[in-house]
């Protein structure tokens, strides 16, 4: 039987039942929508390019604003850890934005996460109903991964876009060309492990219809070959060879199923409900094969990505999509269905656990910022109110057996967390740990779009937020004949600048910048006057 | 469960009352204390004489900065100094933050000099004399837009927007002077006015006097 009749039945059998009427339309359809805008923009679109770009997402953004090409480019050459999939989505937000900022790599995650959330709360919808499916939306988009977003926790939206949606569309629709195009998708943006983890993902499932197919191999086939032949044609082998082999040299992630955990909560430990077979006999028939799919998809996912080297980045959204599913179908049967006294334990434990835990935290955390910090003040403030309301409102539930209360109460941590995000991370990361003010710092020296030139790399975050095209020299006698106008700007360190030989291209220093620890860079110029001055002075003379 | 309730208020309303009044009296934290850069710039609030030292030991501060105006407070302060063996730097200025150039370079003279920081600056709260040091410190040493030390005086809770600007106009190393040379280029468009003929000198009474000059009635008595 294949996947699309599979499929057809399902919806016959639907349209059918006594208990499930098509409407066409009812309240409960609307919902759906409130929900979904509510907590995409509640959750992730405020404050969503607000973040400075980190190491990892700072190669990205560089590559963002240099030409397109088969991988991404950083210092004027080839980064094959980067790939032009991930680099697009920036590269049409720079372009139409022309912006140079962090913005840029911020927003297309964030319209990446949007769509994910988007198609998981149709199929959510489509196996358990409209209830469900705001669930969904609300584990999704209000758990700590799409809060943050950030590649260095571990995240790659853009490539899990590809990646999640194949998996989706194998398990709802079975192995077709749309699952193909989607794991190719995947494949541009992230490189070979999506598709070995979409393959992986075909192999535990084991099910007829979403075994491979010719429709699903050829798109992906025809993109790794045109992928490569562009790649061959645009730069050497090595680089090639180098893009394939990066995620071998990385070393396996022993804690990637506690990162993904962390990721996914305050959601994340109601898919471990979904292990009771009492939770998973009150999902609806046609509804299982997809919930109980994705629940394997996450659970192999979390575990090639912590054994197999190179995986981990490609395993993380997968996992955390499949948690949040299983999350909120549970959360569905908590809510719908009378539970087993050991699953009722079960869901008021883990809820007390997190709700206490995040309470205890705040009040002792809030109350030295609200003391010491005036500018955090009102956050602190906002989020103790709010703890103190969660706890009482998880307690009471606990104690007069209220799920929808213990829901209510997770529904109130994912708030605090967002808010601790937006009002404390963001602001505090920007200032204290971001490079943004020291690159920009360097840039306002330097006319727009004139380039920088190094000798050796310099931080990808530091050289991203200087917001001028940065290029690396093999060697300092090069720099006079660059192209472009003079004089040539370089940015070194302090020994560089006074070690500078006298066979070297004269350079005189422009300004000087000390970094975080103390350690002074120079920027230089080479000698001579601006050849944009220059030439106003030769016009205005003829 | 009532009763649990109305008590657990109770003790959360007197916790926080008295957490207010002790964090007013600077007792329970060190005010405004925040890191501009390890081993080189603190800054805070006025601190207590406990919280004086235990900073000074904790840091390994060198130069302590009071930018208030001498009084009692500041020979305390002094003679703690002296106690604790450390430098002691008072710069009295507005408590606006509006100081002289040459006050605020003291502070850099003195995080500049590897014998004599860290410095720790402070002020009574810490935001706008204390936050005007800072920002010169951030200008001059570490090169930041003005932008981004806004925002770190926004932080720390200035609110009134001058002084950035202000400290900016005081600093040497500000970006485009070596690129807009010369700083000022002025482009003689508008039409010459015309020029007054020079006064031609003639005789009056035997004497040179200019040509148009009225003779008054003098009255000689």
């Amino acid at each position: 039987m294949s996947a699309e009749s599979i499929t057809k039945a399902a919806r016959s059998s639907l349209r059918h039942r006594a208990d499930r009427p098509e409407t066409g339309f009812d309240l409960a359809t609307l919902a759906i929508p409130m929900v979904f805008v509510a907590a995409a923009v509640g959750f992730v679109i405020i404050g969503g390019g607000n973040l400075e770009l980190g190491p990892t997402e700072a190669k990205l953004g560089l590559s963002a604003v240099e030409p397109l090409g088969p991988f991404g480019q950083s210092l004027g050459g080839w980064d094959p850890g980067v790939w032009v999939g991930s680099v697009i989505p920036s590269r049409i937000w720079a372009t139409a934005s022309g912006m140079w900022n962090a913005a840029i790599v911020r927003w297309p995650a964030v319209i990446a996460g949007i769509v994910i959330g988007l198609f998981l709360v149709r199929s959510m919808r489509k196996a358990m109903g409209p209830r469900s499916a705001c669930l969904m939306a609300v584990c999704w988009f209000g758990g700590v991964a799409l809060i943050d977003r950030s590649a260095d926790a571990g995240l790659d939206l853009v490539a899990g876009l590809g990646t999640i949606l194949s998996l989706n569309r194998l398990l709802t629709k079975g192995s077709d060309w749309v699952a193909g195009l989607c794991a190719s998708w995947a494949f541009l943006a992230g490189g070979w492990p999506p598709l070995a983890l979409i393959g992986l993902a075909i192999v535990v499932l084991g099910r007829s219809g979403t075994s491979i197919s010719f429709k699903m191999i050829i798109p992906i086939v025809v993109t790794v070959v045109g992928w490569s032949i562009w790649a061959l044609a645009a730069t050497r082998a090595e680089v090639w060879a180098s893009a394939l082999s990066l995620p071998l040299t990385q070393e396996s992630a022993w804690t990637l199923a506690l990162g993904v955990f962390g990721l996914g909560l305050p959601w994340s430990p109601f898919a471990l409900l979904g292990f009771s077979r009492g939770i998973r006999e009150t999902w609806t028939f046609e509804g299982r094969p997809y919930l109980v799919g994705w629940g394997q998809v996450a659970l192999a996912s979390l575990i090639v990505g912590t054994i197999i080297p190179g995986l981990a980045s490609a395993a993380t959204m997968p996992a955390l999509a499949g948690l949040a599913i299983v999350a909120a179908a549970s959360l569905e049967s908590v809510l719908s269905t009378e539970l087993s006294q050991a699953a009722r334990g079960w869901l008021h434990a883990m809820t007390l656990a997190i709700v206490i835990g995040w309470t205890v935290l705040v009040l002792i955390w809030g109350g030295q910022l609200a003391m010491t910090v005036a500018y955090y003040r009102p956050v602190a403030i906002t989020l103790i109110a709010i703890a103190i309301g969660t706890a009482t409102v998880a307690l009471s539930s606990a104690w007069l057996g209220d799920r929808r209360g213990t829901v209510a109460a997770l529904l109130l941590v994912a708030i605090s967390f967002k808010l601790a995000h937006f009002g404390h991370h963001v602001p505090e990361w920007n200032y204290r740990h971001s490079q943004a003010p020291w690159g920009r710092a360097i840039g306002q020296w330097v006319p727009q779009k004139q380039p920088i030139y190094v000798l050796h790399g310099w931080p990808a975050d530091l050289v991203f937020a200087i917001g001028r095209p940065v290029r690396q020299l093999a060697d300092p006698r090069l720099l006079p004949d660059r192209p472009g106008p003079s004089p040539k700007f370089v940015l070194l360190l302090k020994s560089e600048f006074d070690h500078w030989q006298d066979k070297w291209p004269k350079v005189i220093s422009v300004a000087r910048f000390e970094d975080e620890s103390g350690e002074v860079r120079v920027l230089a110029r080479t000698d001579g006057p601006f050849s944009w001055r220059k030439s106003a002075v030769e016009a205005a003379e003829e | 469960m009532r009763y649990v309730i109305v008590t657990a208020l109770v003790l959360a309303a007197t916790a926080a009352g008295w957490l207010s009044f002790e964090t007013r009296r600077n007792r329970l934290v060190w005010d405004h204390f925040d890191v501009v850069k390890h081993g080189i710039l603190y800054r805070s609030g006025q601190l207590n004489a406990d919280q004086l030292g235990d900073a000074v030991g904790q840091f390994r501060i060198k130069t302590l900065v009071n930018f208030q105006i001498a009084g009692p407070g500041v020979d305390y302060e002094r003679a703690l100094c002296k106690k604790l063996g450390i430098d002691f730097l008072n710069l009295p200025m507005p408590g606006d933050g509006f100081g002289e150039e040459s006050q605020f370079r003291e502070v850099l003279k003195a995080c500049d000099d590897p014998n004599r920081r860290p410095v720790l600056i402070h002020c009574a709260r810490g935001t706008c004399r204390t936050g005007a040091a800072v920002a010169l410190y951030r200008y001059e040493r570490d090169g930041w837009t003005v932008d981004d030390v806004a925002k770190e005086m926004r932080r720390q809770s200035y609110v009134d927007g001058w002084l950035p600007g202000y400290v900016f106009a005081m600093s040497k190393n500000k970006p485009d002077r070596d690129i807009f040379e010369p700083k000022v280029a002025l482009d003689k468009n508008l039409p010459e006015p015309p020029t007054p003929e020079p006064k031609r000198e003639v005789e009056v009474d035997g004497l040179p006097v200019v040509e148009g000059w009225k003779k008054e009635a003098t009255h000689v008595r």
